[in-house]
This record gives C-alpha cells, sequence and structure tokens, in this order.
C-alpha cells in the first residue's frame, strides 16, 4: 500500500518535473552520445575523469562502490536500462564536501560530502541530485546554450576540474576545457539556477522512489555550507554558492511540503545512520585521516565515532581519534583523552606500536618516566625497524 | 591586436607544471591571524625554524643566512627573544644520527620515512626542551598568478617579465616566488602568516613563458633582503 503510495506522489512530482524540464527531456535519443557535440563533451569529460583517475587522490573500495551502487539503484529502478549506460563512481579522497556528474553517467564523490552526511538518504539526497544532471543532460545543454549565447561553452562541471585542481596544485587548462583566465571562468562555471533546481526537484522524486524520507534532503543541502572551514576564500566551496544555498534550500523546503501535502503521501521511515555508516566505513576512517592534517579536529573525532558505532574493534580508529586530542592540544598537560583513546586501542590489539610511541610520549611530557619508558619499549619490541627506532633508543637513554 | 595565444602561453606553464606549488595569487591577507596586541604580549621567545624553500629553487646557505639575518633583526628590533636556527638544526643532527644518517641500508625504511621522523621529532623535542612560545617558519615558495602584457603583480610586488621579441597584449598565468614568513604556537596554530612578492620565475619568448633557469633565479641580494624585510614589516 505504501509503495501505491509513493508512487501517486511520484507521478505528482513527475508530472511537475515534466512542466519544469521541458527543456531536454532525460535520454531520449536512441544513440548515445546524440550528436557530434556531444561526442566530443563526452571525450573531454572523459579525458579528465582518466587524469584525475591516475592523479592519486582516488581511491578504489568496492565495498563503498557496491553500496553507493545499491542507492542508486534503488533510485533508478531499470528506468535507464534501455540507454544500456550503467552508473559509475569515482571516489576522491579529498575533506571538502562535493560531488559532480560526468555527461555519460560517472558520479564524482569527495569522502568529505560522504562523511558528513548524517544517514543514507541524505546523501541519497545529494547523489540524486547529480544523477539528474546526468540523466537530464545537463552540461550538454549548458554546452548548446552557451554555444548559442555566443560564449566558450563549458562542458564538464566545474566541480570536478576543481578536484582535479587540488591534486595537480593548478588548473589544468586542458581540463577546464577553454582558454583564458581559469579564474575568472570558474566564477562563471557551475550549473544554470534552473538546471540547479530541476536536479533538486527530480532528486526528490529519486529519494522517494528509493524509499528515503524527503525531508532529509534538507539537512544534507545545509551541510554544504560546512565547506567554509576549509577556507574562506577557496573557491571549492562554491557547491554551497551556485545558486545561493538559502535560495535552494528554501524552494526544497516548498517542494517537500508540496509532495507531503498531496492525497495518499507517506513519508518514508527515518534512516538508520548505523546502516549508512556501515556501508562508507572506510571512507570514514580515509576522511578522519584528511581533517586531522587539516586541523579539523573536531570533525575527525566525529567520522572516527561514526566509524566506531559500527566497527568498535578497530585499534586504528580509537588512536586516530587519540591523536585528535594530542595534536589539538600537543603539550599538555592534560593528556588524559588521548592516552585514554590510545589504551583502548591497545585494548584492541596490544601490539598497535602507533599507539605504544604515542602513550610513551605523552608520559614523557608529563615526565612520568618510568611509565614513558614501559611504553617506548614496548613499541620498539614491536616495531624494532621502525624509521624513528633510533631517536625513541635516545629518548630512553634520557629516561633512564 | 598582436595577441599572443593562451594556449601557447598556457602550453609553456604546463611544460613547467613542476614550478607550480599553488594555485594563485591571494588577496592581500592581515598578516595576523590573532589579535596583534595579544600576540604581542603572549609570545615572548620565538625560535627560528631553518630557512628553507620549494624543492624547484636551489636555495645557497648564503640566501638561508640573509632570510634568518633579516628575520631576526625585525624580530629583536620589537623586543623579542630569538632563538636561532641552528638550536632546531643540531637537534635535528642529533636525531639524523641516531638514525644511523638519512639513508638507510634497512631494507623497508626508507630513508623519506627517517627525515619525516627526523623533522617531526625535532620539532616536538624542541619544545619539549626549550621554554619557547612559538616557532617561525621562512620559506621560499612558488606560486602560479595572472598576469598581463609582461606585467606582473603579486604579494605587494609590481614587476616586468623578462621578454625578447616585441610587445604583445596577453593575459596568462606565470609562476613567481614569495617570502614566506609564518609564526605558530605550540598547537601548530598560525598566528602570523606574510608573503612577500620576491620574484618571477618565468620569461617570455615571442609567444611563449619559458622557465628562466633556476642557477639564474636567486641572485639579486637586494631584492631578497628587500622581500624578507616585508615579510616581517607588519610585526
Amino acid at each position: 500500500m505504501n509503495v501505491r503510495l509513493i508512487n501517486v506522489a511520484l507521478l505528482l512530482l513527475a508530472a511537475k518535473l515534466a512542466c519544469a524540464a521541458d527543456v531536454v527531456p532525460a535520454y531520449k535519443a536512441t544513440k548515445l552520445p546524440d550528436t557530434q557535440d556531444e561526442v566530443e563533451l563526452w571525450e573531454r569529460a572523459s579525458s579528465h575523469e582518466n587524469r584525475l583517475r591516475n592523479g592519486g587522490t582516488v581511491f578504489r573500495n568496492r565495498q563503498v562502490e557496491a553500496y553507493i551502487e545499491s542507492l542508486a539503484d534503488r533510485m533508478l529502478g531499470n528506468s535507464i536500462d534501455h540507454l544500456g549506460i550503467t552508473l559509475d563512481f569515482v571516489l576522491v579522497a579529498d575533506p571538502v564536501l562535493s560531488a559532480w556528474a560526468y555527461p555519460y553517467g560517472t558520479i564524482g564523490i569527495q569522502s568529505g560530502l560522504l562523511v558528513r552526511m548524517d544517514n543514507e538518504a541524505q546523501f541519497g539526497a545529494i547523489l540524486s541530485h547529480e544523477i539528474s544532471h546526468f540523466l537530464q543532460r545537463h552540461s550538454y545543454r549548458e554546452m548548446l546554450q552557451k554555444k548559442t549565447q555566443g560564449k566558450v561553452g563549458k562542458t564538464i562541471g566545474f566541480l570536478a576540474s576543481l578536484a582535479l585542481a587540488k591534486q595537480t596544485g593548478s588548473f589544468d587548462p586542458d581540463a577546464m576545457d577553454f582558454a583564458g583566465d581559469l579564474w575568472q571562468n570558474l566564477a562563471t562555471s557551475g550549473y544554470s539556477q534552473d538546471n540547479e533546481y530541476v536536479a533538486d526537484e527530480e532528486g526528490l522524486a529519486m529519494m522517494a522512489r528509493a524509499g528515503m524520507p524527503i525531508g532529509e534532503a534538507l539537512p544534507a543541502f545545509r551541510h554544504l555550507a560546512e565547506n567554509s572551514v576549509y577556507g574562506a576564500a577557496d573557491p571549492r566551496k562554491m557547491w554551497s554558492s551556485h545558486p545561493r544555498l538559502e535560495d535552494r534550500i528554501k524552494s526544497l523546503d516548498k517542494d517537500i511540503k508540496d509532495a507531503r501535502r498531496k492525497k495518499g503521501y507517506v513519508e518514508a521511515p527515518p534512516a538508520d545512520p548505523l546502516v549508512y555508516y556501515r556501508g562508507i566505513a572506510p571512507v570514514l576512517l580515509v576522511n578522519a585521516r584528511l581533517d586531522l592534517q587539516e586541523r579539523q579536529f573536531v570533525r575527525a573525532r566525529e567520522a572516527l565515532q561514526k566509524y566506531l558505532l559500527v566497527r568498535p574493534d578497530d585499534p586504528q580508529a580509537h588512536f586516530l581519534v587519540g591523536e585528535t586530542y594530542r595534536r589539538e592540544n600537543p603539550r599538555g598537560p592534560d593528556f588524559s583523552a588521548s592516552q585514554g583513546a590510545y589504551q583502548k586501542a591497545l585494548a584492541q590489539d596490544s601490539a598497535y606500536a602507533p599507539a605504544l610511541k604515542e602513550l610513551g610520549m605523552t608520559y614523557r611530557l608529563k615526565r612520568q618516566n618510568a611509565e614513558a619508558r614501559k611504553a617506548l619499549e614496548q613499541y620498539l619490541a614491536t616495531d624494532p625497524a621502525a624509521a624513528d627506532a633510533g631517536i625513541i633508543r635516545g629518548y630512553l637513554v634520557g629516561l633512564q | 591586436m598582436n595577441r599572443v595565444p593562451a594556449g601557447s602561453l598556457l602550453a609553456g606553464l604546463a611544460a613547467a607544471a613542476l614550478l607550480v606549488r599553488a594555485a594563485a595569487a591571494a588577496p592581500a591577507e592581515e598578516p595576523f591571524k590573532v589579535n596583534k596586541k595579544d600576540f604581542e604580549k603572549t609570545f615572548k621567545v620565538i625560535a627560528l625554524e631553518p630557512p628553507d624553500a620549494d624543492p624547484y629553487l636551489k636555495v645557497s646557505d648564503s640566501v638561508k643566512a640573509m632570510l634568518e639575518q633579516e628575520v631576526t633583526a625585525r624580530l629583536k628590533k620589537r623586543g623579542y627573544t630569538v632563538m636561532p636556527s641552528s638550536v632546531l638544526s643540531g637537534i635535528r643532527a642529533e636525531m639524523t644520527a641516531q638514525v644511523n644518517g638519512p639513508i638507510d641500508s634497512k631494507p623497508g625504511s626508507s630513508d623519506a620515512a627517517k627525515q619525516a621522523a627526523v623533522r617531526e621529532h625535532a620539532l616536538r623535542e624542541l619544545w619539549f626542551r626549550h621554554p619557547i612560545d612559538a616557532v617561525a617558519v621562512m620559506r621560499i615558495r612558488v606560486f602560479s598568478v595572472p598576469m598581463e602584457s609582461d606585467k606582473v603583480e603579486w604579494d605587494g610586488v609590481s614587476t616586468s617579465v623578462e621578454h625578447s621579441g616585441g610587445r604583445v597584449e596577453y593575459k596568462a598565468n606565470i609562476s613567481v616566488s614569495s617570502v614566506v614568513v609564518a609564526i605558530y604556537d605550540s598547537k601548530e596554530e598560525p598566528l602570523y602568516v606574510s608573503y612577500a612578492g620576491l620574484e618571477p620565475l618565468m620569461h617570455r619568448e615571442g609567444a611563449q613563458l619559458q622557465p628562466l633557469p633556476v642557477d639564474q633565479l636567486l641572485r639579486d641580494e637586494k631584492r631578497i633582503r628587500k622581500a624578507s624585510q616585508a615579510a616581517v614589516d607588519a610585526l
């Protein structure tokens, strides 16, 4: 019964969408890519994706990819089977919240985005939004539009170029697909406001189809504002400004209210966060390390706490929690939080060398020489070939 | 209008991609990351890290000495107690000896891992052994900044790019160097970060921007001292 009611809601949404998205319907072409322009667009995007994949920040994890694929399957069902296209996903290790769609159905997702979402419905809101950009051929449409307007056409989303820029340290002019001042182009890039709203709305429909509570789209989009912590002048935060995030949230809120007012609408049950944390667990750990490097200690801890809810036995995660406390306050004098976390790591694995070392180092700072000596000796016994073994031996001499 | 094709200029930049470490010239920033008066009250003893440069640049000991002299002079003039970089260098040397030099014969322990270990432990040890309030880092860094028609302006410096061939009008990005002085507290939180433009690292040959030979860089003592002074001028 619920499914039928959801379908009614979906039909209503779809009818509304049909009006909003009459510029280009989602793939109806008999062959793809459809025109020479689109062929070139796909080639350029593919070249960009290849550079990204070869650049060192992409990480492959079959478990996470399979989980994301399963979410996309729930959203799409068999609706794109006729295209002969299978969605693919590229995961990028970057703490900034960002995602983008290549025109042929590969979705780029940064670890920061996965980690900051609280459940799979929130992540589903962003994923469905990006899938909609693909389904609606927004990059192709915008290229055609800009051509008509006599402007140099942007092809792939600027977010994808930003991900590439992060790893090369510079914007690659080929990847950006046009000559001239790259920064200026950045400022004018992004999907048009109309296309963003279409993707938001279609995303809600896909969430409902997947049995996800559509209300979770609001906190999902609010999370996007968190990018400001990675630098106020950082253009990567532009995800949250094209169009203005507040406007999009208002528009989404209205769409959600409209959908809920429909007769027979039934809200999907709340999403279980643990299901989501389990699905993305390796990303939680990868991103916690990145946030640690960025000195985002609270964020790193939050990700690690999520991770430990589903993998409480992992000494590495406990150790990293300790590192967030130690690096936040490296000279102490209170090391109870970091030492507590190191002890938890050692409770899981008494030979976990990094925890032994840092435990010893914090005891040394507190002038608790006997405890320091014991922990550092254990460290050396566990990892005698460690790169810093000689230095630790030097400390031990001083601790006699 | 004689215009240099942007594609060619960008191709020149791409050839020098290794030079580029940062994406663009940042707008002028307030160097103090904390209240200046609080900084002056709280941080009295400042230890210097040995001056350093991005890997592309070859920095001689005399250039490093110039950097340190200028920064030390300014800090002392402003009433700070300065711990010279030789203190941290000494700890690094001691630890390098403890790990049997920077290159390891043992399998599984690369010299890079050892060097990283020495760097990390030495800084921790500096804080452990000495009652310091902050650490100052001096580094010559490479950036990519926008330029127009052989004129480039970045980090408080405006200069012309050396060129051969006739006058052309164009826009491109060019690699340049800047002196960066950053001061961190014991939590490694930045207290002060200041950039001062040093010199362009490229010149134009006709329609191409080309990297200057590395041995032609960092030879102008006046320029180096001026940039070093500018980087600590706000202190």
